[in-house]
Protein backbone atom coordinates (compact mmCIF):
# COMPACT_ATOMS: atom_id res chain seq x y z
CA UNK A 1 0.00 0.00 0.00
CA UNK A 2 1.27 3.55 -0.73
CA UNK A 3 2.98 5.18 2.09
CA UNK A 4 0.90 8.02 4.00
CA UNK A 5 -2.36 6.51 2.28
CA UNK A 6 -3.96 4.74 5.19
CA UNK A 7 -3.22 7.83 7.11
CA UNK A 8 -5.03 9.89 4.83
CA UNK A 9 -7.82 7.62 4.71
CA UNK A 10 -7.93 7.92 8.70
CA UNK A 11 -8.01 11.79 8.45
CA UNK A 12 -10.35 12.11 6.11
CA UNK A 13 -12.67 9.38 8.47
CA UNK A 14 -12.04 11.23 11.28
CA UNK A 15 -13.21 14.82 9.27
CA UNK A 16 -16.36 12.71 7.88
CA UNK A 17 -17.08 11.74 11.46
CA UNK A 18 -17.04 14.61 13.23
CA UNK A 19 -18.79 16.54 10.13
CA UNK A 20 -21.65 13.85 10.13
CA UNK A 21 -21.84 13.92 14.01
CA UNK A 22 -22.03 17.64 13.77
CA UNK A 23 -25.05 17.76 11.44
CA UNK A 24 -27.06 15.16 13.22
CA UNK A 25 -26.80 16.63 16.75
CA UNK A 26 -30.13 18.45 16.81
CA UNK A 27 -32.30 18.49 19.62
CA UNK A 28 -35.92 19.75 19.39
CA UNK A 29 -36.91 22.93 21.24
CA UNK A 30 -38.44 21.68 24.61
CA UNK A 31 -41.94 22.75 25.29
CA UNK A 32 -42.37 23.33 29.32
CA UNK A 33 -44.69 20.81 30.37
CA UNK A 34 -47.30 22.55 32.50
CA UNK A 35 -49.33 20.67 35.83
CA UNK A 36 -52.26 22.81 37.28
CA UNK A 37 -50.13 25.84 38.51
CA UNK A 38 -46.78 24.09 38.06
CA UNK A 39 -44.67 23.97 35.72
CA UNK A 40 -42.96 20.34 36.12
CA UNK A 41 -38.59 20.73 35.17
CA UNK A 42 -36.51 17.63 34.86
CA UNK A 43 -33.34 18.04 36.85
CA UNK A 44 -30.01 16.48 38.20
CA UNK A 45 -28.67 17.57 41.09
CA UNK A 46 -25.14 15.39 41.08
CA UNK A 47 -23.19 16.01 38.22
CA UNK A 48 -19.29 16.43 37.95
CA UNK A 49 -17.54 18.24 35.25
CA UNK A 50 -13.74 19.45 34.30
CA UNK A 51 -11.49 20.73 35.79
CA UNK A 52 -12.50 18.03 38.72
CA UNK A 53 -13.39 14.52 38.21
CA UNK A 54 -15.94 15.00 35.00
CA UNK A 55 -14.93 14.90 31.56
CA UNK A 56 -17.16 17.29 30.21
CA UNK A 57 -17.10 21.21 31.09
CA UNK A 58 -20.17 23.05 32.63
CA UNK A 59 -20.13 24.50 29.21
CA UNK A 60 -20.43 21.16 27.31
CA UNK A 61 -22.82 19.51 30.10
CA UNK A 62 -25.56 22.29 29.21
CA UNK A 63 -25.25 21.01 25.97
CA UNK A 64 -25.31 17.62 27.01
CA UNK A 65 -28.23 18.30 29.29
CA UNK A 66 -30.44 19.82 26.02
CA UNK A 67 -29.92 15.95 24.47
CA UNK A 68 -30.90 14.15 28.10
CA UNK A 69 -33.97 16.35 28.24
CA UNK A 70 -32.87 18.05 31.61
CA UNK A 71 -34.11 21.18 32.59
CA UNK A 72 -31.71 22.45 35.34
CA UNK A 73 -28.57 20.67 36.56
CA UNK A 74 -25.97 21.41 39.73
CA UNK A 75 -22.32 21.26 39.02
CA UNK A 76 -21.19 19.17 42.42
CA UNK A 77 -17.59 18.20 42.25
CA UNK A 78 -16.00 16.89 45.25
CA UNK A 79 -14.87 19.69 47.62
CA UNK A 80 -14.00 22.26 45.14
CA UNK A 81 -15.57 25.05 43.44
CA UNK A 82 -13.86 25.98 40.08
CA UNK A 83 -15.66 24.14 37.76
CA UNK A 84 -19.07 25.70 39.69
CA UNK A 85 -17.73 29.03 39.66
CA UNK A 86 -17.14 28.47 35.54
CA UNK A 87 -20.50 27.08 35.51
CA UNK A 88 -22.16 29.96 37.23
CA UNK A 89 -20.42 32.35 34.31
CA UNK A 90 -21.96 30.60 31.90
CA UNK A 91 -23.96 32.94 29.72
CA UNK A 92 -28.17 32.35 31.18
CA UNK A 93 -30.78 32.12 28.31
CA UNK A 94 -34.65 31.17 28.40
CA UNK A 95 -33.90 28.40 26.12
CA UNK A 96 -30.91 26.86 28.07
CA UNK A 97 -31.08 24.51 31.01
CA UNK A 98 -30.84 26.01 34.12
CA UNK A 99 -27.08 26.13 35.40
CA UNK A 100 -26.47 25.85 39.32
CA UNK A 101 -23.50 26.12 41.10
CA UNK A 102 -22.69 23.61 43.28
CA UNK A 103 -20.53 20.76 45.58
CA UNK A 104 -20.53 17.27 46.29
CA UNK A 105 -19.40 18.27 50.31
CA UNK A 106 -16.73 15.01 50.51
CA UNK A 107 -16.48 13.52 53.90
CA UNK A 108 -14.90 9.54 54.84
CA UNK A 109 -18.71 9.99 56.75
CA UNK A 110 -20.37 11.10 54.50
CA UNK A 111 -21.08 12.63 51.14
CA UNK A 112 -23.62 15.48 50.77
CA UNK A 113 -24.79 17.45 47.78
CA UNK A 114 -24.86 21.38 47.93
CA UNK A 115 -26.85 23.00 45.54
CA UNK A 116 -27.47 27.01 45.02
CA UNK A 117 -24.30 27.74 47.43
CA UNK A 118 -21.59 30.50 46.41
CA UNK A 119 -18.32 29.19 47.73
CA UNK A 120 -16.92 25.99 48.81
CA UNK A 121 -18.22 24.37 51.87
CA UNK A 122 -15.49 22.52 53.98
CA UNK A 123 -16.23 19.24 54.99
CA UNK A 124 -17.44 19.39 58.78
CA UNK A 125 -16.33 16.83 61.57
CA UNK A 126 -20.29 16.10 61.36
CA UNK A 127 -23.02 16.08 58.82
CA UNK A 128 -25.22 18.03 60.34
CA UNK A 129 -22.71 21.21 60.97
CA UNK A 130 -22.17 20.70 56.94
CA UNK A 131 -25.83 21.21 56.62
CA UNK A 132 -25.64 24.32 58.51
CA UNK A 133 -23.00 25.45 56.96
CA UNK A 134 -24.87 24.76 53.06
CA UNK A 135 -28.06 26.64 55.07
CA UNK A 136 -25.81 29.75 55.59
CA UNK A 137 -25.10 30.04 52.12
CA UNK A 138 -28.46 29.86 51.16
CA UNK A 139 -28.03 27.05 49.37
CA UNK A 140 -29.92 23.09 49.84
CA UNK A 141 -28.54 19.90 50.90
CA UNK A 142 -29.17 16.78 49.68
CA UNK A 143 -27.54 13.33 51.00
CA UNK A 144 -25.91 11.77 48.08
CA UNK A 145 -26.13 7.85 47.28
CA UNK A 146 -26.80 7.60 51.21
CA UNK A 147 -26.21 3.79 51.71
CA UNK A 148 -25.00 2.24 55.03
CA UNK A 149 -21.62 3.23 54.03
CA UNK A 150 -22.57 6.19 55.02
CA UNK A 151 -23.65 7.77 58.76
CA UNK A 152 -27.13 8.36 57.86
CA UNK A 153 -28.40 7.11 61.33
CA UNK A 154 -28.65 10.15 62.97
CA UNK A 155 -32.41 11.62 63.15
CA UNK A 156 -31.78 15.16 63.53
CA UNK A 157 -29.13 15.37 60.42
CA UNK A 158 -31.94 13.58 58.60
CA UNK A 159 -34.51 15.87 59.82
CA UNK A 160 -31.84 18.84 58.64
CA UNK A 161 -31.33 17.80 55.40
CA UNK A 162 -33.98 18.96 52.30
CA UNK A 163 -33.06 15.39 50.01
CA UNK A 164 -31.85 12.73 49.31
CA UNK A 165 -31.07 10.72 46.45
CA UNK A 166 -33.59 7.56 46.33
CA UNK A 167 -32.44 7.16 42.72
CA UNK A 168 -28.41 6.89 41.76
CA UNK A 169 -27.10 4.47 39.30
CA UNK A 170 -26.29 1.00 40.76
CA UNK A 171 -25.56 -2.30 39.85
CA UNK A 172 -26.41 -3.90 42.78
CA UNK A 173 -30.53 -3.54 44.03
CA UNK A 174 -29.03 -4.03 47.65
CA UNK A 175 -28.10 -0.06 47.57
CA UNK A 176 -31.34 0.81 45.86
CA UNK A 177 -33.02 -1.05 48.79
CA UNK A 178 -30.83 1.23 51.21
CA UNK A 179 -31.69 4.39 49.46
CA UNK A 180 -35.12 3.58 49.74
CA UNK A 181 -34.80 2.44 53.51
CA UNK A 182 -32.77 5.94 54.34
CA UNK A 183 -35.68 7.50 52.22
CA UNK A 184 -38.80 6.19 54.06
CA UNK A 185 -36.21 6.75 57.73
CA UNK A 186 -36.10 10.52 56.71
CA UNK A 187 -39.47 11.03 55.38
CA UNK A 188 -40.52 10.06 59.13
CA UNK A 189 -38.31 12.73 60.75
CA UNK A 190 -38.81 15.49 57.85
CA UNK A 191 -42.50 14.71 56.15
CA UNK A 192 -41.26 17.45 53.41
CA UNK A 193 -37.98 16.38 52.48
CA UNK A 194 -37.11 15.76 48.67
CA UNK A 195 -36.73 12.79 47.08
CA UNK A 196 -33.90 12.80 44.55
CA UNK A 197 -33.23 11.22 41.40
CA UNK A 198 -29.41 12.16 40.61
CA UNK A 199 -26.78 11.01 37.59
CA UNK A 200 -23.95 11.45 39.32
CA UNK A 201 -22.24 11.99 36.08
CA UNK A 202 -18.86 11.32 35.71
CA UNK A 203 -17.52 10.21 32.10
CA UNK A 204 -19.33 7.67 30.72
CA UNK A 205 -22.82 8.36 29.09
CA UNK A 206 -25.28 8.86 31.77
CA UNK A 207 -26.45 12.23 32.46
CA UNK A 208 -30.30 12.34 33.34
CA UNK A 209 -30.13 8.53 33.72
CA UNK A 210 -32.00 8.96 37.25
CA UNK A 211 -33.48 12.17 36.91
CA UNK A 212 -35.85 14.03 39.36
CA UNK A 213 -39.19 16.02 38.49
CA UNK A 214 -39.69 19.27 40.25
CA UNK A 215 -42.75 21.20 40.15
CA UNK A 216 -41.71 24.71 40.26
CA UNK A 217 -43.89 28.03 40.05
CA UNK A 218 -41.09 29.87 38.15
CA UNK A 219 -38.58 28.46 35.67
CA UNK A 220 -35.74 30.29 37.65
CA UNK A 221 -33.01 28.78 40.23
CA UNK A 222 -35.35 30.68 43.12
CA UNK A 223 -37.94 28.11 41.53
CA UNK A 224 -36.17 25.14 41.36
CA UNK A 225 -34.32 25.35 45.30
CA UNK A 226 -38.49 26.76 46.17
CA UNK A 227 -39.54 23.30 44.84
CA UNK A 228 -37.04 20.92 46.75
CA UNK A 229 -37.01 22.75 50.29
CA UNK A 230 -40.99 22.05 49.68
CA UNK A 231 -40.79 18.46 48.75
CA UNK A 232 -42.50 18.95 45.48
CA UNK A 233 -39.94 16.25 43.82
CA UNK A 234 -40.42 13.36 42.20
CA UNK A 235 -37.13 11.10 41.69
CA UNK A 236 -37.09 8.57 38.24
CA UNK A 237 -34.13 5.84 38.86
CA UNK A 238 -32.41 4.49 35.62
CA UNK A 239 -35.42 1.63 35.12
CA UNK A 240 -38.22 4.05 34.28
CA UNK A 241 -39.58 3.78 38.47
CA UNK A 242 -41.14 6.85 40.19
CA UNK A 243 -40.87 7.67 43.80
CA UNK A 244 -42.22 10.45 45.84
CA UNK A 245 -45.69 11.88 46.77
CA UNK A 246 -48.56 9.50 45.40
CA UNK A 247 -50.39 12.36 43.86
CA UNK A 248 -47.15 13.89 42.50
CA UNK A 249 -46.27 10.86 40.83
CA UNK A 250 -49.45 10.56 38.86
CA UNK A 251 -49.21 14.13 38.36
CA UNK A 252 -46.29 13.22 36.47
CA UNK A 253 -47.66 10.20 34.42
CA UNK A 254 -50.48 12.27 33.46
CA UNK A 255 -48.24 14.65 31.60
CA UNK A 256 -44.60 13.35 31.32
CA UNK A 257 -41.73 15.27 30.68
CA UNK A 258 -39.62 14.12 27.42
CA UNK A 259 -37.02 12.19 28.10
CA UNK A 260 -33.34 11.78 25.87
CA UNK A 261 -33.81 12.83 22.13
CA UNK A 262 -31.96 10.77 19.68
CA UNK A 263 -33.31 11.27 16.25
CA UNK A 264 -30.15 9.73 13.99
CA UNK A 265 -29.19 7.21 16.19
CA UNK A 266 -27.39 4.87 13.23
CA UNK A 267 -25.36 8.28 11.83
CA UNK A 268 -24.69 9.51 15.55
CA UNK A 269 -23.14 6.35 15.71
CA UNK A 270 -21.74 5.99 12.78
CA UNK A 271 -19.94 9.68 13.55
CA UNK A 272 -18.70 7.86 16.45
CA UNK A 273 -17.36 4.69 14.86
CA UNK A 274 -15.66 7.04 11.61
CA UNK A 275 -14.17 9.54 14.47
CA UNK A 276 -12.89 6.50 16.34
CA UNK A 277 -11.44 4.73 13.70
CA UNK A 278 -10.25 8.01 12.10
CA UNK A 279 -8.10 9.37 15.26
CA UNK A 280 -7.08 5.83 15.85
CA UNK A 281 -5.82 5.62 12.29
CA UNK A 282 -4.20 8.48 12.79
CA UNK A 283 -1.99 7.83 15.40
CA UNK A 284 -0.82 4.64 14.47
CA UNK A 285 -0.58 4.06 10.88
CA UNK A 286 2.11 5.01 8.67
CA UNK B 1 1.46 -0.08 7.22
CA UNK B 2 1.93 0.91 10.80
CA UNK B 3 3.63 3.46 11.83
CA UNK B 4 7.11 4.17 13.59
CA UNK B 5 5.58 5.33 16.54
CA UNK B 6 3.94 1.65 16.61
CA UNK B 7 6.89 0.11 15.88
CA UNK B 8 9.29 2.16 18.34
CA UNK B 9 6.10 0.82 21.39
CA UNK B 10 7.37 -3.11 20.68
CA UNK B 11 10.93 -2.49 19.70
CA UNK B 12 11.88 0.48 21.74
CA UNK B 13 15.72 0.10 21.58
CA UNK B 14 16.22 -1.11 17.89
CA UNK B 15 13.74 1.72 16.89
CA UNK B 16 15.20 4.75 18.38
CA UNK B 17 18.49 3.12 16.86
CA UNK B 18 17.23 3.44 13.47
CA UNK B 19 16.07 6.92 14.29
CA UNK B 20 19.23 8.74 15.56
CA UNK B 21 21.20 6.78 12.54
CA UNK B 22 18.87 9.43 10.23
CA UNK B 23 19.48 11.86 12.63
CA UNK B 24 18.15 15.46 10.90
CA UNK B 25 17.73 18.86 13.26
CA UNK B 26 13.83 19.15 14.00
CA UNK B 27 12.21 22.39 13.91
CA UNK B 28 9.86 23.16 17.15
CA UNK B 29 7.19 23.06 14.80
CA UNK B 30 7.67 19.74 13.80
CA UNK B 31 8.12 18.44 17.61
CA UNK B 32 4.55 19.84 18.82
CA UNK B 33 2.89 17.40 15.82
CA UNK B 34 3.25 14.52 18.06
CA UNK B 35 1.96 16.27 20.91
CA UNK B 36 -1.27 17.84 18.96
CA UNK B 37 -2.06 14.50 17.74
CA UNK B 38 -2.54 13.16 21.56
CA UNK B 39 -4.51 16.37 22.28
CA UNK B 40 -6.50 15.45 19.21
CA UNK B 41 -6.74 11.95 20.56
CA UNK B 42 -8.23 13.18 23.55
CA UNK B 43 -10.32 15.81 22.32
CA UNK B 44 -12.21 13.28 20.50
CA UNK B 45 -12.37 10.51 22.58
CA UNK B 46 -12.93 12.11 26.26
CA UNK B 47 -16.21 13.55 24.82
CA UNK B 48 -17.03 10.48 23.02
CA UNK B 49 -17.19 8.37 26.32
CA UNK B 50 -18.85 11.22 27.86
CA UNK B 51 -21.55 11.81 25.43
CA UNK B 52 -21.45 8.90 22.75
CA UNK B 53 -21.39 11.62 20.67
CA UNK B 54 -18.94 13.80 18.57
CA UNK B 55 -19.66 16.38 17.23
CA UNK B 56 -17.16 19.97 16.34
CA UNK B 57 -18.16 21.85 19.54
CA UNK B 58 -16.84 19.39 21.49
CA UNK B 59 -13.59 18.19 19.98
CA UNK B 60 -12.72 22.23 20.35
CA UNK B 61 -13.89 23.22 23.50
CA UNK B 62 -12.18 19.75 24.67
CA UNK B 63 -9.09 20.19 23.38
CA UNK B 64 -9.18 24.19 24.54
CA UNK B 65 -10.08 22.22 28.38
CA UNK B 66 -7.44 19.17 28.14
CA UNK B 67 -5.00 21.03 26.84
CA UNK B 68 -3.12 21.75 30.17
CA UNK B 69 -2.60 17.92 30.41
CA UNK B 70 -0.58 17.42 27.53
CA UNK B 71 1.26 20.75 28.10
CA UNK B 72 1.89 18.80 31.83
CA UNK B 73 3.24 16.08 29.88
CA UNK B 74 5.34 18.31 27.22
CA UNK B 75 6.89 20.01 31.07
CA UNK B 76 7.87 16.89 32.21
CA UNK B 77 9.52 15.74 29.12
CA UNK B 78 11.73 19.16 28.93
CA UNK B 79 13.18 18.25 32.28
CA UNK B 80 14.01 14.94 30.84
CA UNK B 81 15.27 15.86 27.25
CA UNK B 82 17.04 19.70 28.12
CA UNK B 83 20.33 18.43 28.35
CA UNK B 84 19.32 16.99 24.70
CA UNK B 85 23.14 15.63 24.15
CA UNK B 86 23.98 16.26 20.74
CA UNK B 87 20.64 15.41 19.55
CA UNK B 88 19.10 19.28 19.91
CA UNK B 89 16.39 19.88 22.46
CA UNK B 90 13.70 19.90 20.14
CA UNK B 91 14.95 16.53 17.61
CA UNK B 92 14.66 14.65 21.51
CA UNK B 93 11.41 16.13 22.46
CA UNK B 94 10.21 14.49 19.14
CA UNK B 95 11.93 11.09 19.98
CA UNK B 96 10.52 11.29 23.02
CA UNK B 97 6.90 11.81 22.36
CA UNK B 98 7.38 9.03 19.59
CA UNK B 99 7.04 6.78 22.57
CA UNK B 100 3.16 7.85 22.84
CA UNK B 101 2.00 4.68 21.85
CA UNK B 102 0.95 3.04 25.41
CA UNK B 103 -0.74 5.99 26.43
CA UNK B 104 -2.53 6.75 22.75
CA UNK B 105 -3.94 3.14 22.95
CA UNK B 106 -5.30 3.37 26.59
CA UNK B 107 -7.07 6.31 25.69
CA UNK B 108 -8.83 5.14 22.83
CA UNK B 109 -9.76 2.02 24.16
CA UNK B 110 -10.91 3.95 27.40
CA UNK B 111 -14.70 4.07 25.91
CA UNK B 112 -14.83 0.40 26.05
CA UNK B 113 -12.90 -0.37 29.17
CA UNK B 114 -15.47 1.95 31.18
CA UNK B 115 -18.35 0.78 29.53
CA UNK B 116 -17.78 -3.30 29.77
CA UNK B 117 -17.38 -3.59 32.76
CA UNK B 118 -19.94 -3.60 36.26
CA UNK B 119 -17.11 -1.89 38.04
CA UNK B 120 -17.30 2.16 38.40
CA UNK B 121 -15.04 3.82 35.68
CA UNK B 122 -12.99 5.70 37.94
CA UNK B 123 -11.97 2.28 39.26
CA UNK B 124 -11.41 0.37 35.90
CA UNK B 125 -9.12 4.13 34.78
CA UNK B 126 -7.19 3.89 37.52
CA UNK B 127 -6.26 0.15 37.46
CA UNK B 128 -5.86 0.06 33.55
CA UNK B 129 -3.76 3.10 33.97
CA UNK B 130 -0.99 0.92 35.25
CA UNK B 131 -0.36 -1.15 32.25
CA UNK B 132 0.94 2.49 30.22
CA UNK B 133 2.65 3.41 32.89
CA UNK B 134 4.58 0.86 33.12
CA UNK B 135 4.80 0.02 28.93
CA UNK B 136 5.97 4.26 28.83
CA UNK B 137 8.93 2.90 31.37
CA UNK B 138 10.06 0.40 29.21
CA UNK B 139 10.30 3.17 26.24
CA UNK B 140 11.97 6.00 28.20
CA UNK B 141 14.44 3.09 29.60
CA UNK B 142 15.45 2.83 26.03
CA UNK B 143 15.21 6.30 24.51
CA UNK B 144 17.76 7.04 27.48
CA UNK B 145 19.84 4.12 26.58
CA UNK B 146 19.72 4.83 22.78
CA UNK B 147 19.15 8.15 22.26
CA UNK B 148 21.43 9.84 25.06
CA UNK B 149 23.67 6.76 24.86
CA UNK B 150 23.51 6.56 28.77
CA UNK B 151 24.81 3.71 30.34
CA UNK B 152 22.29 0.19 31.71
CA UNK B 153 22.10 1.65 35.47
CA UNK B 154 21.75 5.64 34.90
CA UNK B 155 19.40 4.55 31.90
CA UNK B 156 16.90 2.90 34.41
CA UNK B 157 16.90 5.40 37.21
CA UNK B 158 16.29 7.95 34.87
CA UNK B 159 13.22 6.31 33.56
CA UNK B 160 12.29 5.55 36.61
CA UNK B 161 12.51 9.28 37.84
CA UNK B 162 10.30 9.79 35.16
CA UNK B 163 7.97 7.21 36.62
CA UNK B 164 7.45 8.60 39.98
CA UNK B 165 7.13 12.01 39.28
CA UNK B 166 4.34 11.24 36.47
CA UNK B 167 2.71 8.69 39.20
CA UNK B 168 3.20 12.20 41.90
CA UNK B 169 1.56 14.30 39.31
CA UNK B 170 -1.15 11.87 38.47
CA UNK B 171 -1.75 10.93 42.44
CA UNK B 172 -1.76 14.71 42.91
CA UNK B 173 -4.36 15.57 40.22
CA UNK B 174 -6.24 12.48 41.39
CA UNK B 175 -6.52 13.50 45.05
CA UNK B 176 -7.75 17.14 44.06
CA UNK B 177 -10.73 15.83 42.15
CA UNK B 178 -11.40 13.26 44.13
CA UNK B 179 -11.77 15.93 47.16
CA UNK B 180 -8.48 15.22 49.15
CA UNK B 181 -6.53 12.31 51.15
CA UNK B 182 -9.30 11.32 53.78
CA UNK B 183 -12.37 11.67 50.87
CA UNK B 184 -10.15 9.33 48.60
CA UNK B 185 -9.38 7.02 51.75
CA UNK B 186 -13.10 7.11 52.80
CA UNK B 187 -13.71 5.83 49.23
CA UNK B 188 -10.99 3.04 48.91
CA UNK B 189 -12.23 1.73 52.49
CA UNK B 190 -15.61 1.44 50.50
CA UNK B 191 -14.76 -0.19 47.63
CA UNK B 192 -12.73 -2.84 49.67
CA UNK B 193 -15.63 -3.52 51.69
CA UNK B 194 -17.81 -3.97 49.10
CA UNK B 195 -15.39 -6.19 47.58
CA UNK B 196 -15.21 -8.71 50.66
Amino acid sequence: MTRGLPRTIAAFALIAGVVIGTAVDRSPQREPVRSGEYLILAGDFHVHASPGDGSLTPGQLRDEAVRAGIDVFAVTNHNQFLAARQAARLTPSADAPIVIPGEEVTDRNYHLVAVGIHDVVRPAPSAALAVADIHAQGGIAIAAHPGNAFAWRDDSTLSAIDGTEVAHPEHEDKYRRQYLETFARARRVNPHIAPIGSSDFHNTPALGECRTFLFVRERSVAGVLDAIRAGRTVAENERGELFGDPSLIERVRQAPPRGRTDLHPAWRRLSVALAWLGVGGLLFLA
Amino acid sequence: MFSIDVRLAFAPSATYGQLIAHNRPTSWRRALVRPALVLLLIAVVVPMMATDQITAGLVLTSAAAWSPVVAIQMAIAAIFVAPARGVGFWRAMDLWFAGHVPYSLWILLLPFLTNSTALPPHDVIGVSLIAPLLWTGVITTAFFRTVFRMDAWTARRRALLHLAIVVIVVLALGLWAAGGISATLGYLVRRWNALL
